[in-house]
């Protein structure tokens, strides 16, 4: 009687070459760490105004809010409109110089929490962001959506 | 004269295996961990190529996840949807902003009954080309305004230092 040999259990020995892995894991890598060092986009936060028909109710003329507004006439050139307890325009001619304009503003009323910003038809967003971030510098909170002209 | 005293190198295996599994293991980790990093929030804000973003100095990287409106110059798209057509940058000629403002209040209206919005969402993202005029800008701003979208998260690049 034949004893069948039972057929050896062949050890299949496979290496799993994960070298092509490594290569591709390293380009990965190398690119993502350059371009997040490259690309950085963020946001900035910026309110709606809304416009309401009814009229602001004082009951004392002392308590008349101050109401400040920001025109941008240009990527050089915007106007602040003082309204309400004070009544005044100011020309400015670059963000920086409205961001000191306000600061000056807020030292006397330092009640102010935001202003609202619109800007010339014509104006590009880029110019415009200029403004109101100068304009956020000082004023915390920025509503946009003035009139434009 | 003794064997043992003049005993034979043993020869070099001339296979080398290089290990490199703890390799693969550090470069899984560092890739997971940039991946992480790199997806969260604002890298997954999404643009049409043409788009050239606004500049500024100072943004934040905290993105609130919500719906995302685009203008390009060729249109306003609300969720990648065309709201409103435009020729570049500006409002077609014959039509009115009001008109306009009622185009992309009613996809901003469509996106609010769709139910992918939080309840009560009052944000949008907002990526605006650099060279968007303030007119155009301010159609959004109106249809924003009447649809209850008042909290704007404008997109920009940040400049270089």
């Amino acid at each position: 009687m034949f004893r069948k040999k039972h057929a050896k259990h062949d050890e299949q020995d496979f290496e799993l070459n994960i070298t092509s892995i490594i290569d591709c894991f390293t380009v990965l890598i190398a690119y993502l760490l350059v371009a997040s060092s490259f690309i950085s986009i963020g946001v900035f936060d910026i309110g709606v105004a809304v416009k309401s028909s009814v009229p602001t109710f004082v009951e004392n003329l002392s308590d008349i809010p101050l109401n400040i507004s920001i025109m941008v006439l240009g990527p050089e050139d915007a106007t602040i409109q003082l309204t309400g307890k004070e009544s005044r325009q100011i020309n400015v001619k670059s963000p920086s110089e409205l961001q000191a304009e306000l600061d000056k503003i807020k030292s006397i009323h330092t009640n102010i929490v935001d202003t609202t910003i619109g800007a010339l038809s014509g104006i590009q967003f880029q110019e415009l962001m200029v403004f109101v971030e100068a304009a956020k510098n000082s004023i915390p909170k920025i509503y946009l959506g003035d009139d434009e002209i | 004269m003794s064997k043992s005293r003049f005993r034979r190198r043993p020869t070099a295996n001339e296979d080398m295996v290089l290990q490199i599994t703890s390799m693969a293991d550090i470069f899984t980790i560092i890739l997971v961990f940039l991946l992480k990093s790199y997806a969260t929030g604002i890298s997954t804000v999404s643009s049409s190529p043409s788009l050239s973003y606004a500049q500024l100095s100072k943004l934040s990287l905290e993105v609130r996840e919500t719906a995302k409106v685009e203008i390009n110059e060729d249109s306003i798209l609300v969720e990648d949807q065309n709201a409103l057509s435009l020729r570049k940058f500006f409002l077609p000629s014959q039509m009115s902003s009001e008109v306009a403002e009622s185009s992309i209040a009613r996809y901003l209206i469509a996106l609010r009954k769709s139910g992918k919005l939080k309840h009560n969402d009052s944000s949008l993202i907002v990526i605006s080309d650099a060279r968007t005029p303030y007119n155009t800008l301010k159609r959004l701003l109106n249809a924003a305004a009447m649809t209850g979208f008042v909290d704007l998260q404008f997109v920009m690049m940040e400049e270089e230092k």
